[in-house]
């Protein structure tokens, strides 16, 4: 019965990938492959490119983890995805497009193989732009250092190590403490 | 009739004043069927999000856009976010039909909205309960603070209120656990408030929360507050009021509860020959079956609005346009707070001190305008809340990105901002009669219940009142040195506050209202309305305690009815 077979194949596929969900979440550990949204599409290029962007929003230092230790690109899409009207995420494609064409002009070269100082230099740029909302590069950039900095400042290793986060703190409020 | 449908009372509604309906009712003795149109919720048991971290919800703790276009109304209501959106009532889910806008804000289960109150428990006083009377809007109310002050005793003990006494005549004083502490710039404001206005006062506000919990709450299985602020998940702890862990367990345990949840409550049954309802018609919310219960006395604390619903629809030969309605005011004089000013301010000063860990309140200043006598172009006046907290310096808005970013975010725990200060208003609104909720008998819902719809606008009373805020307002943060002073008017319509009131007034005279002075409709005296539909004027004080008081009330004055014969 190859029809049964297949089907049981297909289901312990599906499976697979929803526990594979389940135990990578975003913004926690790295997965490699292109994440299926629901709302638009991004190529394994783009994955790639919006990881190397969140990373040089929020680095790796010799202290702390950066971006990329949170798979911070997956919660970027993910959030873009679930919780931002179709308006936007349309914003944030198009936004993709011209920051990559943006790169390309610049330094005929994508962001991935940008060095350092160029990757700083247009980002700088789009700092500037982010107030002018004709320029989707720079939105797309403003979307992607929210959820950035978002995944970073919510995670367990920023709340608990930095923001010595405690969800039972105690009770014993006090109002006036001298620093 | 059957005899597993006959019971000695029978309580509609599960919520804020239901659970003490039924509470009393038990332990008078009294087998009582309490009836909840959503599911059962389970103190500890069914909270599921509640022990989880913030970096455990799968949008960090924000609502889905598909969520929020499905569900406009309730998408406004400040809590209804990733953590707690379980217990609020869907849009899409329960439609309802907006003459003028109304944001009707709804918890259908077990518990009701007490599971998600924001908790603040004042006293109404004399000022309040002579309003109508005074400044001739409404009715006068049957009842005066001594009525209520011995049951407003009763229901803070048990409930557990935190407090200071702070002898203000428009607040009277109550039975209090430990206050929690003002802010420095709260204290700082305090004085500067007293210096400058006679009968202005700052205080810390009473909230429904376990400081030190009395051997009464470790009875009912609670703990102390360990503020987590996290109340809207339910409390593993019990530290705040809701009726699920404090007043439902307690009816439960004298024996003489039956709960029924998933019970819509279509009408009450009023019995010609008896001149007297003998029970309500259920349909069951999954099945769609209806089952008729019986009683001799029957509680409707449905939520103001159902309330006014249910007996809209409790049609008769006797009682044609709802039962109790003789003077054709069920539905009207429905009122609510205005809650659509606020002001914000900074504060560079006591930049050497901050707060330390959380509570559970903050600071508030009851009523000043109107009080002694009418001084301005509004009727009545507004209480206002206060907070002042430094939080960490925000970097989001900064233009950088990179190791220097990285590295602000790692300092950021002792890189405080300035003093963030924050009021919100909250004016009393008055009663009027072009106020109402009806039904719309053109469209049912699917247990056959015609829609409610709501005819509810703001006056020009309000508008003075929201403009009156911001001037006193703008001029208190002034004197106390606030910088970058903002007032805003949210525009947003009634019913977002969460404190809708009335339709089924009280009063002395069955001319001119539904109920008498001890909740019993005038005309249907087994039928009693406890909740926020009874509520014949509506203060500056955040309702719930005043309908938990007058609930416990109206349920032990019925039994000492009942067992006069």
């Amino acid at each position: 019965m190859p029809v049964t077979i297949n089907r049981r194949k297909a289901i312990l596929s599906i499976l697979i990938v929803s526990a594979t969900a389940v135990l990578f979440p975003y913004c926690r550990e790295a997965d490699k492959s292109v994440m299926q949204l629901k709302n638009f599409n991004i190529n394994s290029n783009q994955q790639d490119m919006l990881a190397e962007l969140c990373e040089s929003i929020l680095p790796k230092t010799k202290n702390f983890i950066g971006a990329k230790d949170l798979n911070a690109h997956g919660f970027v899409l993910k959030m873009m995805d679930d919780c931002q009207p179709p308006e936007k995420q349309k914003l944030f494609t198009d936004g993709l497009k011209a920051f990559n064409d943006l790169c390309d002009k610049k330094f005929t070269s994508s962001f991935v193989k940008c060095t350092a100082t160029q990757r700083n230099e247009l980002l700088t740029q789009l700092e500037i732009g982010l107030n002018d909302e004709k320029n989707t590069a720079a939105q797309f950039y403003g979307f992607t250092k929210v959820y950035t900095l978002q995944c970073f400042t919510g995670s367990k290793e920023y709340m608990t190590a930095i923001k010595k986060y405690k969800i039972v703190p105690g009770g014993n409020f006090k109002g006036c403490e001298k620093i | 009739m059957p005899d597993k449908n006959k019971f000695d009372a029978i309580v509609i509604g599960s919520g804020m004043s239901g659970g003490w309906s039924a509470k009393e009712l038990c332990e008078r003795g009294l087998k009582t069927l309490l009836l909840e149109r959503g599911r059962d919720v389970k103190h500890l048991k069914d909270y599921p999000t509640t022990n989880m971290l913030p970096w455990e919800f799968e949008h960090r703790g924000q609502i889905p856009y598909e969520i929020k276009k499905e569900n406009p109304v309730v998408s406004r209501c400040y809590a209804f976010k990733e953590d707690a959106m379980h217990f609020f009532c869907k849009d899409k889910e329960h439609a309802y039909v907006q003459e003028k806008p109304f944001d009707w804000i709804r918890g259908y289960q077990v518990g009701g909205k007490s599971i998600m109150w924001a908790r603040q428990t004042q006293r109404w006083s004399d000022f309040d309960f002579e309003g109508p009377a005074r400044d001739g809007f409404a009715v006068d109310w049957p009842i005066r603070y001594k009525d209520l002050a011995p049951w407003y005793s009763y229901v803070e003990k048990f409930a557990g209120i935190a407090g200071n006494k702070d002898g203000v005549d428009t607040l009277p004083d109550g039975e209090f656990l430990p206050p929690w502490e003002l802010t420095c710039v709260e204290e700082h404001f305090k004085k500067i408030v007293a210096a400058n206005y006679k009968n202005r006062h700052v205080i810390i506000a009473r909230c429904a929360h376990l400081t030190k919990p009395n051997q009464i709450h470790l009875d009912q299985g609670r703990g102390q507050c360990q503020a987590r602020n996290l109340c809207q998940r339910g409390c593993p702890f019990g530290g705040y009021f809701n009726a699920n862990s404090t007043t439902i367990p307690w009816a439960e345990k004298t024996g003489n509860l039956t709960l029924r949840s998933h019970s819509v409550v279509h009408s009450i049954i009023y019995d010609e020959q008896k001149g007297k309802a003998t029970g309500v018609r259920v349909i069951d919310a999954i099945t769609k079956q209806a089952t008729e219960y019986f009683a001799d006395v029957i509680f409707v604390n449905a939520g103001a609005v159902n309330t006014n619903l249910i007996l809209l629809n409790s049609i008769s030969n006797r009682f044609a346009d709802g039962l109790g309605n003789d003077n054709g005011l069920l539905g009207k004089y429905f009122a609510f707070h205005n809650y659509r000013a606020r002001i914000t301010a900074k504060y560079e000063g006591f930049l050497v001190y901050k707060t330390e860990q959380s509570r559970a309140s903050g600071a508030y200043i009851p009523r000043f305008r109107n009080v002694y006598k009418q001084e301005t172009d509004f009727l009545r006046g507004y209480a206002v809340t206060f907070d002042a907290a430094r939080r960490s310096a925000v970097v989001k808005t900064e233009s950088q990105f990179g190791e220097e970013l990285k590295a602000k975010l790692m300092d950021a725990s002792s890189r405080l901002g300035p003093w963030n200060i924050g009021s919100q208003c909250m004016g009393e609104t008055i009663p009027k009669e072009t106020n109402y909720v009806a039904l719309d008998t053109n469209q049912k819902d699917e247990w056959g219940m015609p829609l409610i719809k709501f005819n509810v606008s703001f006056d020009d009373n309000d508008e003075k009142m929201i403009k009156d805020f911001m001037e006193q307002f703008t001029e208190m943060y002034e004197k106390a040195g606030f910088t970058d002073i903002k007032a805003s008017d949210s525009k947003q319509a009634p019913g977002l506050d969460i404190h809708e009131m009335g339709g089924v007034r009280m009063g002395k005279d069955p001319k001119t209202s539904l109920l008498n002075s001890n909740n019993q409709m005038h005309s249907c005296k087994n039928v009693i309305v406890s909740d926020g539909a009874c509520m014949t004027s509506t203060s500056t004080q955040n309702p719930s305690l005043t309908y938990m008081a007058l609930a416990a009330r109206a349920a032990n004055l019925a039994v000492d009815l009942l067992k006069k014969g």
